[in-house]
């Protein structure tokens, strides 16, 4: 114990006294200077770059420039920075291995940045969650889902698999898939579809809508029609139009045929014969 | 404004305009029935009330234009919408003024433009109806279409461009055909093909936001000329706002100026293609 003290005695030399108060003032004006040139470049690059990259080179300068001043406060202290860095090297094989998934996650956050896919506030669907981009961190993104849930996706997901931005562009097109019966006149129906479409203001006049002919169906000859709308309109033009459409075939007799399948007993036969009987309800029972 | 209770301005007839200020008791309900649009405002103790809808059916037009003063409240159907007002507000400013967005006329039947001719053509679009207090400073309530147009994308593709409204025009070349619409806005375009080919107008894209709405004798509304030159083949045109009402109604008020106000350069960029472009449609 004797000894304890006698070398921490030897040790409080005046000199290592001073080494260790201009170590801590050199901590202590780094922290500050790393703070104040990484805000002054935040606020310098905020103006040309998004959000994300400028708060990134904000964070990013800021360690960097903290980790120099500790290098040289350590330096001050009179620890050999050599074997410090050779340990740090061995430190970081070990940490590599042990974090490969967060390391992963970073690379692909580094890349995800880079490429720029989506930015802050964009709609994006991944492997059926859709929602809007609350954060693009380091090691995932977050999403606010529209019924109001936060999901965390880690970053190397969406480096390996596909996902969908919705709102990358202003314009979207709305697929509506529909059958009519095989007694409907098909230009008819195309006529009043077209129509529908330009009468309601949300359906853009151009691009054009589109009318397709699908093909021959087991129940009903199958159509697409698609119309254009801005992306915000898209849900109001889907419920609008599709009611538009059903009551405007109602009211022209158009059927919208259920699937129904035609039974014959081969062609030597005659057809089943049907009788309509005036049984009770009563006499059923 | 006049003291009698009902004035109408039958088409053709052209007599007392729709706008102006309305000065109201609290109480009093004014129904303005401007084509399409049936329109209400009233004056209570504290507030301003403002309701609207179209006219019933918009298959077929109404083109009478009625002011009624001390009229009947609206009825269920109507939008209606509330503004606390501001002291001491008892006149209500009616203005026609322009769309908010570009207007893509598209002539009904394909026009062509032969080389080294000057073709101006009469396009008559609905107006926008702005409803303000007055009072210091004046209070703007809204404005409202007196047509809610189609929308239409303007751009060179799906990726970007902007929203406009789409407009069939008859592109009449003639202005005694031109019906007399006091809820419509004409603007002449005068288009000069200084190409060696026919130049075919698909389409005319109209920057009505940079257009005031001036009222000429007779009841018409005008906005100012837009000039565009029909350029070699590529289809390009330059594009000019003649400052001042359209020579063809020489002397008229200046009633509203433009939404928007953009430095000349700039508006001849934007516009820059102006005549005939067509989008692909994808395939399914």
């Amino acid at each position: 114990m004797n000894d304890f003290w006698q070398t921490v005695a030897e040790w409080l030399t005046p000199e290592k006294l001073a080494a260790g108060f201009s170590a801590l003032l050199l901590l202590a004006v780094g922290a500050l200077v790393a703070r104040l040139v990484s805000r002054a470049l935040w606020r310098l690059l905020s103006a040309q770059l998004d959000p994300q990259p400028a708060l990134l080179v904000r964070r990013a300068s800021y360690y960097a420039l903290l980790l120099l001043f500790v290098v040289a406060a350590l330096h001050q202290l009179g620890f050999n920075l050599g074997v410090l860095l050779g340990a740090a090297g061995v430190f970081s094989v070990a940490l590599g291995f042990a974090s490969q998934t967060s390391a992963s996650n970073l690379i692909s956050g580094l890349f995800l940045i880079g490429e720029r896919p989506f930015k802050l506030g964009d709609v994006i669907e991944v492997s059926g969650t859709t929602g809007e981009v609350l954060s693009i961190d380091l090691l995932s993104i977050k999403l606010r889902t529209f019924d109001n849930r936060y999901v965390r996706i880690p970053n190397e997901t969406l480096i390996k698999t596909q996902f969908t931005n919705l709102t990358r562009f202003p314009i979207r097109r709305l697929d509506l898939t529909l059958g009519v019966a095989y007694k409907e006149d098909v230009n008819r129906v195309r006529a009043m579809l077209l129509d529908l479409a330009h009468k309601n203001p949300l359906c853009l006049e151009e691009p054009e809508p589109l009318f397709v002919f699908q093909g021959f169906g087991a129940s009903s000859q199958d159509l697409q029609f698609s119309v254009w709308t801005t992306r915000e309109n898209l849900l109001k033009v889907k419920s609008s139009l599709q009611a538009e459409i059903k009551t405007a075939f109602d009211a022209a007799g158009i059927e919208i045929p259920y699937p129904h399948i035609s039974v014959y007993t081969g062609a030597e036969t005659a057809p089943f014969p049907v009788r309509l009987s005036e049984t009770s309800a009563e006499q059923r029972d | 404004m006049s003291s009698e209770s009902q004035r109408e301005a039958q088409p053709g007839t052209g007599t007392a305009p729709w706008w102006g200020d309305y000065e109201l008791e609290p109480g009093e309900i004014v129904r303005w029935d401007l084509g399409p649009l049936r329109l209400w405002a009233g004056r209570l103790e504290a507030e301003w009330r403002i309701a609207f809808e179209p006219a019933a059916d918009l298959d077929e037009e109404p083109e009478t234009v009625t002011v009624e003063r001390g009229a009947e409240p609206p009825g269920e159907t109507a939008r209606r919408e509330r503004f606390v007002a501001p002291a001491g507000a008892t006149t209500l400013a009616v203005r026609p003024l322009v769309a908010d967005r570009t207007i893509v006329a598209r002539p009904r039947e394909p026009l062509h433009v032969p080389p080294g001719q000057e073709a101006v053509i009469f396009v008559s679009s609905p107006v926008w109806v702005e409803l303000a207090v007055t009072g210091e400073p004046p209070v703007r309530l809204r404005d409202l279409p007196v047509k809610r147009l189609t929308d239409t994308w303007l751009g060179a593709s799906t990726r970007e461009g902007e929203l406009a409204y789409a407009l069939k025009t008859q592109a009449r070349l003639q202005l005694a055909e031109m019906p007399l619409r006091p809820y419509r806005v004409l603007t002449p375009v005068a288009i000069r093909n200084e190409a060696d080919a026919l130049l075919p107008i698909d389409r005319l894209n109209l920057p009505v936001p940079y257009l005031s709405v001036f009222h000429a004798a007779g009841g018409a509304l005008w906005t100012e000329r837009v000039l565009m030159v029909g350029g070699d083949d590529t289809g390009m045109a330059s594009f000019d706002v003649v400052p001042g009402p359209a020579p063809e109604a020489a002397g008229a008020e200046l009633l509203h100026g433009p939404r928007l106000v953009a430095e000349r350069g700039r508006l001849v960029r934007a516009f820059s293609s102006l005549l005939g472009f067509s989008h692909g449609s994808d395939g399914s």
